[in-house]
């Protein structure tokens, strides 16, 4: 179990948080079928360092975080109003 | 040092291990008071049904695996004994005394490693026929499926400093830590701390020290299985398993002694020397009366003359270590007899060992004794760290620090400042793998494996130190290599003539020690309860879990019930509902942005239906949405999803920087649906503006005088008023109801909104369900700019469906309900299935939905059904609703 770095409540144990998927922009309502099946279904998947949603539930407190998938490590943190 | 450290001699009792009585003392475990009965065979082999006994007496070998208590595998060595045990040996026909299948012994010429590989996988197919005579020859102990179902609670602590080990180091390390201010846990395995030194000597000033200390936690008994991400260590107590966070830790594990190899190694009365140490001092008991020992470092010569005053009488000494070392030469001195330059060395005995011969510098010894001891050198007992992914680096420590508490806690204390160093590196036995003899020579006791397996492996061209694991399984069986990973390695170096850093080593994994499923568990969650659970238990409610949630299936039967709703009125506890308030000028903002309906224009006061999808388009949830005014919506969820929405609302407001608040009412506000024809006149009792409301309208109310939101809907198809109030008031409210109208549960719910065509999500839809497989198009926003899902839905629709939910009636004289049911084809395939059904007293059969292909007709379509015991039904396609197909009744 990990320690996850909350930017409003400070490092709190892992099974506080729900993990909301990687954060990807959402193509405007115009794009092409294929743009929108990409940005549903296809990730990249590559080990790294990747921008996902997280959330604290018992505070309710959503924020970005930048996360190693491969170590498993979180680099930083943003409030999910500065995140996009 | 006094001998018998952990035992209490005035204290016996007695236990059973195969049928026989076994005295012990209190402190004994088991595995020690069999030896202080006389009993030397533990168990038999995995492979060759060989007699094994006492070897490391620490948990780090498999030959004290024994079946206790009705626990398989447990380590007799390190379980207390205790009255009236039931100990079973595994691994035999009979008894580890008399085992039956002793015969396989001399099969072994015949049981080359990879034998199973290549003896029973071909042709393809023959291995399942093979595998279960093997597996019973193998015996991998016993499961008993009588067990009790046990509950192992997780405890949780935290610490500035955890450390490992209360040895030497490990005691120095934490006085220093604790001394410096630092909060200290101080975990070991013993029942008492001190590590080595209470076996192998040193001041003990340490063990009084940290104990008297404020700052440290001590947890004796516990044994430390695993270190996680973010410093969490894992380790198993009495009763509980720890979760022990700590901003650093501190492995001060110590080492281990290694076996060495030669012929019969194995046989019952072959230790390690630390073994007949930790008889001798911690349990009072002699490892013989004249022992031949194998020595490496001056840790063991030491160990020599502490067996020697103990009242071991030491045959000789031989030195695999340096020639001519201080330790060898001052032993001599001392008057053992010790021999260097060992070219040969084989022991043999029947059940016993009972001499060893050797070959010493060109001459032959003879040599009677009724225990060996052993060490081919001491090796750090680095599981945990390496398993935790620190750098394993080749260390072979020969007693460096079991040796010299004083260096110890050098090291301790060094860890304690910041300053934490490797394991030593010391000179290990010149030659542990010794010839000569006849008989197998053993690298792998848990496996069964001998110096020629390994050869042959070798040779066979499994010569990189992973592959020649996985083929011979070296390292492989219960006690994972903690004493014999080492052996391969150093075998493999010496074949390919490379030094040990080019070979490598293989990585420890957690867990360091067996884990039982109840340990690893997590205890049963309660299920919730609502603010009415006392009132449904008055009632005799019959209970069914729904989510988290404890709910009232029914209370008089589901028949009786849904007639009293139709016919009078009916509450029910719906607090389970989730309660969301949206307040803010972006209220509806927020919701048009998440739900696929409208909500812009709604007027204060009215009610909608409110259908979440997921950005795919399919439907994630739904609930009806309750403006209260311009600026505030009451939003209900359903009671699966109630926290996923919330969380779901709270990432959009964010991202879309809304001005709403979001207050999560679920567990706060109770809820009570009053429902049928007299549920407006009931009501007035309570609150006549809540009483006048009109379908789908809602109104804050008073309920005796506390606020609540009376939402007007027909979800069981009648009059029905959703009261939502604080939690501490809702149970006036239902004693108040109670007279006139009757409960009734989830069953009978789910019954009348069947009736009326009403869906539940996750019932009749599943993860792929669209709104038009759903038919609900009517639920979507018209003319919507985006709403989530909207523009997969818009792909979907090119598509075209598969299927789509059919309401459906079966035959009159058919009353078998069967959810999940089968939908066919006419060629006999599977096209669909049932989604909910049930027999509906009003209309006097059994109703339903099901996913049918989509051209099948709505109403007068015919469905073939196939129940789960293969009989075919034919029931007729009919357009919801069931029941009230006007809808008047519930407006």
């Amino acid at each position: 179990m990990k320690l996850i770095p909350c930017p409003r409540n400070g490092l709190r144990p892992e099974d506080e948080f729900v993990r909301g998927g990687e954060i990807h922009p959402m193509p405007p309502e115009n794009a092409a079928d294929n743009e929108w099946r990409d940005y549903l279904f296809f990730h990249d998947n590559t080990p790294g360092e990747i921008w996902e949603w997280w959330c604290h539930t018992p505070s309710g407190v959503w924020f970005a975080a930048l996360r190693n998938t491969a170590t498993d490590e979180i680099i930083k943190t943003k409030s999910a109003e500065d995140a996009e | 040092m006094k001998p018998g450290l952990f035992i209490n001699p005035a204290r016996r009792f007695s236990f059973n291990f195969d049928g026989r009585k076994i005295s012990a003392f209190e402190g004994d475990t088991v595995a020690t008071a069999l030896w202080r009965c006389g009993v030397k065979t533990l168990s038999r082999s995995f492979k060759y049904h060989r007699r094994r006994g006492i070897l490391s007496l620490s948990g780090a070998d498999a030959n004290t695996l024994m079946d206790i208590d009705g626990a398989p595998n447990a380590r007799a060595d390190q379980t207390p004994a205790a009255a009236g045990m039931l100990a079973r040996s595994r691994h035999c026909v009979g008894s580890a005394e008399n085992d039956r299948l002793a015969a396989m012994n001399w099969l072994s010429p015949f049981l080359p490693p990879g034998f199973y590989y290549k003896a029973f996988f071909r042709p393809r197919g023959a291995w399942p026929l093979w595998e279960p005579l093997i597996r019973r020859l193998a015996g991998i102990g016993q499961v008993n499926p009588e067990a009790r179902p046990e509950t192992i609670e997780k405890v949780h602590a935290f610490c500035d400093v955890a450390i490992i080990g209360g040895g030497p180091a490990g005691l120095a390390a934490a006085v220093a830590a604790a001394r410096a201010g630092d909060s200290v846990c101080l975990l070991d395995k013993n029942p008492q701390f001190g590590g080595s030194l209470n076996w192998r000597g040193g001041g003990r000033k340490q063990i009084a020290a940290a104990e008297s200390e404020k700052n440290i936690r001590l947890y004796p008994l516990h044994e430390a299985t695993g270190i996680f991400a973010d410093n969490l260590i894992a380790a198993n107590g009495p009763q509980h398993s720890l979760r022990l966070r700590a901003k650093k830790i501190i492995c001060a594990t110590g080492a281990r002694d290694t076996p060495a190899v030669f012929a019969n190694n194995d046989l019952p009365g072959i230790m390690l020397i630390s073994a007949a140490l930790r008889l001798a001092f911690l349990y009072d008991l002699a490892c013989g009366r004249r022992a031949v020992i194998l020595a490496t470092n001056a840790a063991d010569a030491n160990a020599a003359r502490l067996l020697k005053n103990y009242g071991v009488s030491i045959a000789a000494v031989f030195n695999l270590g340096e020639k001519d070392s201080a330790w060898a030469e001052s032993l001599s001195s001392d008057g053992f007899t010790v021999f260097d330059d060992v070219r040969e060395f084989s022991a043999s005995g029947r059940q016993f060992v009972s001499g060893v011969r050797a070959v010493c510098g060109g001459r032959r010894k003879e040599i009677a004794c009724d225990c060996g001891l052993m060490n081919g050198g001491a090796l750090p007992a680095a599981e945990l760290p390496s398993g935790a992914g620190a750098a394993a680096k080749f260390v072979l420590s020969a007693g460096g620090v079991n040796n010299r508490p004083a260096a110890a806690e050098k090291d301790g204390e060094a860890a304690a400042s910041g300053g934490a160093r490797p394991p030593q590196t010391d000179s290990p036995a010149n030659n542990v793998f010794l010839s000569g003899g006849g008989g197998k020579a053993f690298v792998d006791f848990d496996e069964d494996l001998v110096l020629k397996d390994l050869d042959v492996a070798i040779g066979e061209g499994f010569d990189d130190v992973q592959l020649l694991k996985r083929y011979t399984t070296a390292g492989m069986g219960p006690s994972q290599g903690k004493l014999t990973n080492m052996l391969a390695a150093r075998r493999l170096a010496k074949n390919r003539g490379e030094s040990m850093e080019d070979v490598g080593q293989t990585t420890f994994r957690p867990p360091a020690a067996a884990e039982t499923l109840s340990g690893l568990a997590n205890p049963p969650r309660p299920l919730k309860r609502t603010a009415l659970d006392r009132m449904h238990v008055n009632l005799a409610a019959s209970f069914m879990n729904a989510g988290v949630w404890r709910r009232p299936a029914h209370y008089a039967g589901v028949e009786k019930e849904s007639l009293a709703v139709r016919e009078k009125a009916g509450i029910i506890d719906i607090s389970t509902l989730g309660k969301i308030m949206l307040s803010g000028p972006d209220a509806a903002k927020l919701l048009e942005h998440v739900y696929a309906g409208k909500f812009a224009a709604q007027k204060p006061g009215a009610v909608r239906y409110a259908l979440m999808l997921d950005e795919s388009g399919i439907i994630a949830d739904d609930g009806v949405a309750a403006r209260l005014d311009e600026d505030r919506f009451f939003l209900t969820a359903t009671t699966g999803n109630a926290e996923a929405v919330y969380r779901m609302l709270l990432l959009w407001k964010a991202r879309l920087r809304l001005r709403v608040d979001l207050a999560n009412l679920t567990s706060a506000y109770a809820a009570v649906n009053l429902a049928g024809p007299d549920a407006p006149r009931l009501l007035a009792k309570f609150s006549e503006s809540g009483a006048e409301l009109g379908y789908m309208r809602a109104a804050e109310i008073k309920i005796g005088g506390a606020p609540a939101f009376a939402v007007r809907t027909g979800f069981v198809g009648e009059k029905g008023f959703e009261i939502h109030l604080p939690s501490g008031y809702a149970s006036d409210l239902w004693n108040a109801l109670l007279a006139d109208a009757p409960p009734f549960g989830v069953e009978t719910q789910r019954l009348l909104r069947l009736e009326k065509g009403h869906i539940i999500i996750g019932q009749d839809t599943d993860g792929l369900t669209t709104p038009e497989e759903a038919d609900m198009e009517w639920a979507l926003g018209r003319d919507k700019p985006f709403y989530l899902g909207k523009r997969a839905l818009e792909i979907h629709k090119k598509r075209g469906i598969r299927r789509q939910l059919r309401g459906f009636i079966l035959p009159a004289h058919n009353r078998r309900t069967g959810e999940s049911d089968l939908v066919l084809a006419k060629d006999g395939g599977i096209s669909g299935h049932v989604t909910s059904a049930a027999y509906s007293p009003a209309l006097g059969r059994v109703i339903g939905l099901a996913f049918a292909p989509p051209e099948t007709r709505k109403t007068g379509g015919v469905l073939l059904m196939r129940a789960a015991g293969g009989e075919v039904m034919e029931a007729r396609t009919f357009a919801p609703p069931f029941y009230d197909r006007e809808g008047k009744r519930q407006k």
